[in-house]
């Protein structure tokens, strides 16, 4: 319920402040946000398995984010960086439906 | 990884050589196999080793703040990601409401002409009353006949429309303007010329989709819209005229205007539809003041229609547009 709420809370937040990201972090944000997204389904599916661990899903969390936003840093760097990117979301994208299939698999047995 | 990490069966038995047929592809089968972080399982693997229940719970201050940044990340993508192509459909919804809104503007403003114009001639009606009533009756002649007031008789209603599609629009390889889209288009001529034929044929009062026309009218192409009395019209173009009906419609059907609506019927498939009214009304026409022309101090004798029009007729297209 705690994390419902704090998500909840968290989207309000943003919708009513609507900060500014700075222009040097938004090519970075479309590759954060996938790799949240990857890090919440992977806690549902923990929670679902009955291994979820809170330190477990922070870390993970963070390092996922500054990965990815790292990767697409470097490939920007290198030239790369559109190819980088689609690549996260590749791998990403991958977990996040696999990561579904077993939370459905949990909440509906099929 | 210790197969206890892995929280499905392995799907994919081994060859007897103890390979997995699938060796070559270990990456992608990692992938797509082990989506879910290995450290949870061996978290809950040390956590059940020292006698506590594998999973922590998930009402923690840190979950909240976790679920917080997460929520802030996914709002704030949702609109900065958002934002740039917004940047254009914005200017361009700006745009399309300033239009509306000045249509909307230039509309109210045209009826309150009207009403005023109403009222000044009522004034004038006032004020001429009584002792001069040769003077008030040559200024309703002459209001009738230049068109700044509205009119009601008995005429004639032609409609002209568009070709349905271009696949009916006319005769197969009848290039009217080179591109087969405008065949089937009514253009700005058609409407004068038959504008022009409905007065030869003796109507005394025309208006194209309420818009009336009068010695300073124009029906012109302003790029894809007709417009009468600097105002763009849609179609269907709907032409009143008064005049007698019977006459009308065969001196209309007599004179070239006939033969153009039957030709533009034949060969492009515009729709016209032609129909006798036993009563019509026509709308006055707004702003007949005259700025810059002054009545010439040529005696009437000479040729007055001459001298005066040069110096207003290349002026009148910015001096009728004064409310805009």
């Amino acid at each position: 319920m705690i994390p419902v709420l704090g998500l909840i809370g968290g989207i309000l937040i943003g919708l009513f402040l609507q900060p500014e990201v700075p222009l040097w972090l938004q090519p970075y944000l479309p590759i954060a946000v996938i790799a949240a997204l990857d890090a919440v389904f992977g806690a549902v599916r923990a929670v679902l398995d009955g291994i979820f661990n809170d330190k477990v899903f922070v870390v993970s969390f963070l390092a996922n984010v500054v990965v990815a936003g790292f990767i697409v840093f470097l490939g920007d760097q290198l030239g790369v960086g559109s190819q980088l990117s689609t690549g996260v979301v590749v791998v990403l994208g991958v977990r996040i439906f696999s990561n579904v299939a077993s939370i459905r698999r949990h909440l509906f047995r099929a | 990884m210790a197969p206890s990490t892995s929280h499905r069966p392995p799907p994919s038995p081994t060859t007897p050589e103890g390979r997995r047929p699938d060796e070559s592809m270990t990456l992608l089968t990692s992938m797509m196999e082990r989506p879910l972080d290995p450290g949870y399982a061996a978290a809950a693997q040390r956590r059940t080793d020292a006698g506590l229940p594998g999973g922590t719970s998930t009402r923690t201050p840190m979950m909240l703040v976790a679920a917080l940044v997460v929520g802030l990340l996914l709002s704030l993508g949702a609109l900065s990601l958002r934002g740039p192509d917004t940047a254009a459909s914005r200017t361009r919804q700006d745009l399309v409401r300033q239009i509306e809104a000045r249509r909307a503007d230039a509309d109210a403003r045209a009826r309150q002409a009207q009403s005023l114009q109403a009222e000044i001639d009522r004034a004038q009606a006032n004020a001429l009353g009584g002792q001069q009533a040769a003077l008030a009756q040559r200024l309703a002649a002459l209001t009738l006949a230049a068109g700044s007031e509205p009119v009601t008789g008995p005429g004639l209603k032609l409609t002209l429309d568009d070709a349905k599609g271009p696949a009916q629009g006319g005769v197969v390889g009848d290039p009217r303007n080179g591109t087969s889209s405008d065949d089937g288009r009514v253009l700005s001529k058609d409407l004068q010329i038959v504008t022009n034929a409905l007065w030869e044929a003796g109507a005394e009062a025309i208006s194209i989709n309420g818009q009336r026309l009068t010695a300073r009218s124009a029906i012109r192409f302003a790029g894809d819209a007709i417009l009468v009395n600097y105002r763009p019209l849609t179609r269907p173009y709907v032409i009143s005229a008064i005049g007698d009906p019977q006459n009308l419609q065969v001196e209309f059907a007599d004179n070239e205007g006939g033969s153009y609506v039957r030709a533009l019927e034949d060969n492009y498939g515009v729709r016209v539809t032609m129909a006798g009214a036993k009563k019509l009304t026509l709308p006055g026409a707004p702003a007949l003041t005259v700025r810059n022309a002054t009545k010439a101090s040529v005696p009437p004798t000479g040729t007055p229609s001459t001298t005066g029009t040069p110096s207003t007729s290349d002026q009148t297209p910015t001096t009728t547009e004064p409310a805009q």
